[in-house]
């Protein structure tokens, strides 16, 4: 059998491409993207607006506990963090950028797409592990500090301590397990065939 | 003429080689909606960056190729889906059938052996495959070789259970 002969045959039968109308050209290349890059950049925007509304957050708590030191050294820490988390959050959603041309040889691109995906899960998940239950901590002190007692007395009561540790011991690993979970189900599939494929390129 | 219309009349004239491709890897009619426009939209992202080095088509190729195997597909073929024993669409096995068989032989090769057997088909030497792929030339002539072996071992299977 002529493997070549049959190929044109094939591509006159079944793979001959239909008319493409330049409207539809003109709409598809208007539309937002749905590969796994946009993904992940619309999950990180995400990430960047809650980012941003705990620190805008942080900024009216500066202004509202500034007669307290003890208040301004919380709000400060929490202000400190969030802000590395805007700065880290913008820095990743410019890599992504980047690294979303499609126009580079099958391998190297096979191979950023795994590494950019895998990177920015893990980011994902170690930032939703902190994030969300720091949050939560320095709210708690925050609003006994507020309410009248010093930040010792907060935190040299054992009622206090019993209910930060249920809260880091219990909310912590929800949110881990749900990122996880969240992460897994979006892409595990997903990162396996692009493995497969990169290692039957070496 | 703007930048645009010149992209729109290029991928009018090579349209055939997204839509080849999308077939050659997506059974799932959405998902080849889907991946229609994504290639569409990832070439025009890309079109900037394009210098003219190869061919549009080949440019084309290469994004459309890269576009299907990083895109997250509901329903991917499974190269296993059809065993080796497995009954040919039809009764006869005429001239007309067979670049039918060819293109069930060819979906089930993996992936990657698929890149490189449509394009060898296609008229790209095994350099050009190189490029495209990212392999050495000499892995991409061993598995060429070895992936146009399987289809004909594959096609011959076939043509033997055929009355």
């Amino acid at each position: 059998m002529d493997l070549q002969q049959e190929w044109q045959l094939l591509q006159e039968k079944q793979l001959s491409a239909p008319v493409l109308p330049e409207a539809d050209i003109r709409l598809a290349i208007r539309k937002d993207s749905q590969g796994p890059i946009a993904a992940l950049q619309k999950a990180l925007r995400w990430r960047l607006f809650f980012v941003s509304l705990f620190l805008f957050f942080g900024i009216l708590l500066t202004a509202y506990s500034w007669h307290n030191p003890e208040l301004r050294l919380l709000v400060a820490v929490f202000d400190a963090y969030y802000l590395i988390g805007l700065v880290l959050s913008i820095r990743q959603l410019r890599l992504l950028q980047r690294y979303a041309s499609l126009d580079n040889n099958l391998r190297l691109t096979l191979t950023t797409y795994y590494r950019v995906i895998k990177n920015a899960i893990r980011t994902d998940e170690i930032v939703g592990l902190f994030m969300y239950p720091l949050a939560l901590v320095l709210g708690f002190l925050y609003a006994n500090v507020d309410a009248g007692d010093t930040l010792i007395q907060v935190l040299t009561n054992p009622r206090n301590w019993m209910i930060l540790l249920v809260m880091i011991l219990v909310l912590t690993p929800i949110f881990h397990i749900f990122v996880r979970w969240a992460n897994r189900k979006a892409f595990s599939k997903y990162l396996i065939t692009l493995k497969q494929n990169i290692d039957l390129l070496q | 003429m703007s930048q645009e219309q010149v992209f729109v009349q290029l991928v009018q004239r090579n349209a055939g080689i997204i839509h080849k491709v999308i077939q050659l890897y997506v059974d799932d009619p959405e998902d080849r909606r889907d991946l229609h426009q994504e290639v569409l939209l990832q070439a025009w992202k890309s079109y900037e960056a394009f210098k003219g080095d190869s061919a549009f088509s080949t440019w084309l190729y290469r994004v459309t190729l890269n576009t299907v195997l990083t895109f997250r597909r509901r329903n991917r073929i499974m190269t296993t889906e059809l065993p080796d024993q497995w009954d040919p669409p039809t009764n006869t096995f005429g001239n007309s059938d067979q670049s039918e068989w060819l293109l069930l032989a060819i979906k089930q090769l993996n992936e990657i052996d698929r890149v490189i057997v449509t394009l060898h088909l296609d008229g790209y030497d095994n350099e050009e495959i190189a490029g495209i792929t990212g392999l050495n030339k000499n892995t991409a002539t061993v598995r060429l070789h070895r992936a146009k072996q399987a289809i004909i071992q594959k096609l011959k299977t076939w043509q033997g259970v055929s009355p």
